[in-house]
């Protein structure tokens, strides 16, 4: 058993939905607390660097500068990472964040695949922004996954993350070993629930290709599974585009219920 | 001169900066969220599926944005939800803004007050607050996934009504929990008026959704503490939008002027309407209408939580006598557009969306209650400084910037909403 693990949770762009995901450790949290250490978390506490005296005197230039100055960072064991960089700077940070953790774990769905903001398509992206922001000039990045800036050492999917991963993901850190997505299909906790199959009703659903972990919870509540926690080792795409197609969804139809979380598949 | 620079503000939603020029007692407060172009990712899809996508906006209020583009829908479609319907959606309201003040008050602005050190949270420091809030979460958390599916981004509310309808039983499970937690309702009042808070003036505009005889957060016009009203149908020339600084976040000016939204401005303008429990506390409280102390907002909150609790004890009890009749009829599209309107826990909520012949979303518009608010934070910290440099000429730039914190931590701004 580890104690005293280092944790810093990170949010780059996106709704912070996970990192609240975290609270529902409600009264859990001291127990928590007593193996984990969170030494960095900008939406629950202060930041230690700017504690009450650390203010710095800078010229113009922008906050990234000192949040890349080494001396100020603590090295963490794990450093949890929602979100996805837009802006140039949170490319920065991310790589400043790697260098100080030993395991870099992508928090969520936005952090794994780009998520629901990489559905809009990159190329179109320059022209979607000078609509929303006209006269402004463009100059921030598409929504991808954090692994295609830094090297990552886990993935937690989820949209937002369930709490039972999250629970695993520090349990498994106290045992020294690194949280892995379920090897079984959203079918399983679904049938369980005894739900009626959405795919045999003639609706699409992502279930048999998408990783377990939300208990079901969209197909339980008559909903299309989009696959927020990920695909599943070894899915058969090509057998659930077929389905799908044989239930009647067009080839756009397929490639939206396909890429509304995940990309290019 | 140089500006003392901070790095993003800690403890709000969102990712924000402050900038302070201490030889001009000058602050700048930036929005520095990437952008998030939800208004453009939803073209091309279908109506059934914005809900879900426009949902991800925000975690912190994913059940107001859903709603507001259900209900959107339903004006485009001309579907009339069922009485019952509309009432869960009420208890799913109510139970959202209980939720975000309570991650408010005890998680972002508490420790403000008890002078916690850096990196340490509530849980470990103080436990009985840590427990009331834990109370009070659990309870918002249960209703929304009683009645929502999932206590951060729901699933099952839809167009005209739910997937899945909850039973009488869960109402009354839901009646008997909510009966529990009235108390810990009223030790938050109590805990959040014993901190004494700065005190600033800056006359606004408070706007907030008004009905003729209900503390409202679901439908009707919009009203002002200047006697005007306005239908929210209108609201996109009510508002003028400007890009803040150069920022991802727009601001919205209501006629030209600065708007405040939220617990303090549904408090000043409904606060009659109160139930009587909430009525009572704030009578008992030191608590002035038309202040315009945005600190206020604070105290506001607390107070919006008790009147919600018993607003929800109401609702589950109504909803218990009611025939559960939530089943979605079919409805046949329609090319037209449609705006909605709810309270959000920070203030009104507008959502706009266009229908095309095919079906599929051909435009859409969002106004978020942050993008209102914004408009008024920069005055209030100019007033605050000056206040600040008046009582005390020799204050230090850290003393300073740390009640600049604390002031926008009061708006509880949500960045991410405002760079939607």
């Amino acid at each position: 058993m580890l104690n005293n693990i280092k944790v810093g949770i990170f949010d780059l762009t996106d709704c912070e939905g996970c990192e609240l995901e975290m609270l529902n450790f409600r009264e859990k949290f001291s127990d928590l607390l007593e193996k984990i250490q969170i030494i960095n978390w900008r939406l629950a506490q202060d930041n230690k660097k700017w504690g009450e005296v650390n203010l710095a005197v800078v010229e113009g230039t922008p906050a990234w500068n000192l949040s890349q100055n080494d001396d100020e960072w603590e090295e963490m064991d794990f450093a949890l990472i929602e979100g996805t960089p837009i802006k140039n700077e949170e490319v920065a940070l991310l790589k400043t964040i790697r260098k100080h953790a030993k395991n870099a774990i992508a928090l969520g769905t936005c952090a794994c695949s780009g998520g629901i903001p990489a559905l809009l398509d990159p190329q179109k992206r320059a022209s979607a922004f000078a609509k929303v922001y006209p006269g402004l000039k463009y100059d921030s990045l598409p929504a991808k996954p954090i692994s295609d800036y830094i090297k990552i050492d886990g993935v937690i999917w989820g949209c937002p993350v369930n709490f039972s991963d999250l629970e695993k993901l520090f349990t498994d850190a106290i045992t020294g070993k690194i949280f892995t997505n379920k090897k079984y299909p959203v079918c399983l906790p679904c049938r369980a629930r005894q739900n009626q199959c959405l795919l045999l009703k003639g609706k699409p659903c992502l279930g048999p290709i998408t990783a377990a972990g939300c208990n079901a919870v969209c197909p339980s509540h008559g909903a299309s599974c989009f696959g927020c926690l990920g695909p599943i080792d070894d899915a058969n795409f090509e057998a659930e585009k077929n389905r799908l197609k044989k239930i009647g969804l067009t080839d756009v139809e397929i490639k939206n219920q396909f890429n509304t979380v995940w990309r290019n598949i | 001169m140089k500006p003392i620079y901070s790095e993003y503000i800690t403890k709000i939603e969102g990712h924000g900066l402050l900038y302070f020029d201490f030889a001009k007692n000058k602050a700048n407060f930036e929005v520095a969220e990437g952008e998030r172009l939800f208004e453009q990712l939803v073209l091309g899809r279908t109506p059934e599926e914005i809900p879900f996508l426009v949902a991800r906006i925000c975690g912190v209020c994913p059940t107001a944005h859903h709603l507001a583009a259900i209900k959107a829908m339903e004006k485009i479609f001309k579907i009339e939800p069922t009485e019952t319907t509309v009432l869960l959606r009420k208890l799913l309201i109510v139970a959202q803004i209980i939720q975000s003040h309570n991650l408010h008050l005890y998680f972002l602005v508490l420790p403000d007050y008890l002078n916690l050190k850096a990196g340490q949270i509530l849980a470990n420091s103080y436990p009985d607050e840590f427990h009331i809030a834990i109370n009070l979460k659990r309870m918002a958390d249960k209703i929304l996934e009683t009645v929502g599916g999932r206590s951060i981004h729901p699933v099952n509310p839809v167009i005209d009504g739910f997937s899945k309808s909850v039973t009488h039983h869960q109402l009354s499970e839901l009646q008997f929990d909510l009966e529990n937690v009235v108390d810990d309702a009223k030790y938050t009042i109590d805990l959040f008026s014993k901190i004494k808070f700065p005190i600033i003036k800056n006359p606004t505009q408070y706007l907030a959704l008004k009905s003729k005889d209900e503390y409202e957060v679901y439908d009707g016009p919009v009203t002002s503490n200047k006697n005007i009203d306005f239908d929210a149908n209108s609201y996109q020339s009510e508002f003028t939008e400007e890009i803040f600084k150069n920022s991802k976040a727009k601001l919205a000016y209501w006629r030209k002027n600065p708007v405040m939204t939220g617990a303090i401005a549904r408090l000043n303008l409904g606060y009659q309407f109160l139930n009587p429990q909430a009525r009572a506390k704030l009578d008992a409280l030191d608590f002035q209408i038309g202040s315009f102390n945005t600190f206020d907002n604070i105290l506001a909150q607390t107070i919006e939580i008790l009147h919600l609790i018993e607003e929800a004890i109401k609702l589950t009890s109504i909803l218990q006598k009611k025939k559960l009749n939530i089943e979605p009829e079919p409805y046949k599209t329609r090319e037209s557009h449609g705006v909605a309107a709810i309270e959000a826990p920070r203030g009104t909520l507008y959502h706009y969306y266009e229908v095309g012949a095919n079906g599929k979303i051909a435009k859409a518009d969002i106004i978020t209650p942050t993008n209102q608010m914004l408009t008024n934070i920069e005055k209030d910290v100019e007033i605050l400084v000056a206040d600040i440099k008046k009582s005390k000429s020799n204050a230090k730039p850290e003393e300073i910037k740390a009640q600049i914190e604390t002031l926008i931590r009061a708006y509880d701004p949500c960045l991410t909403c405002s760079a939607h």
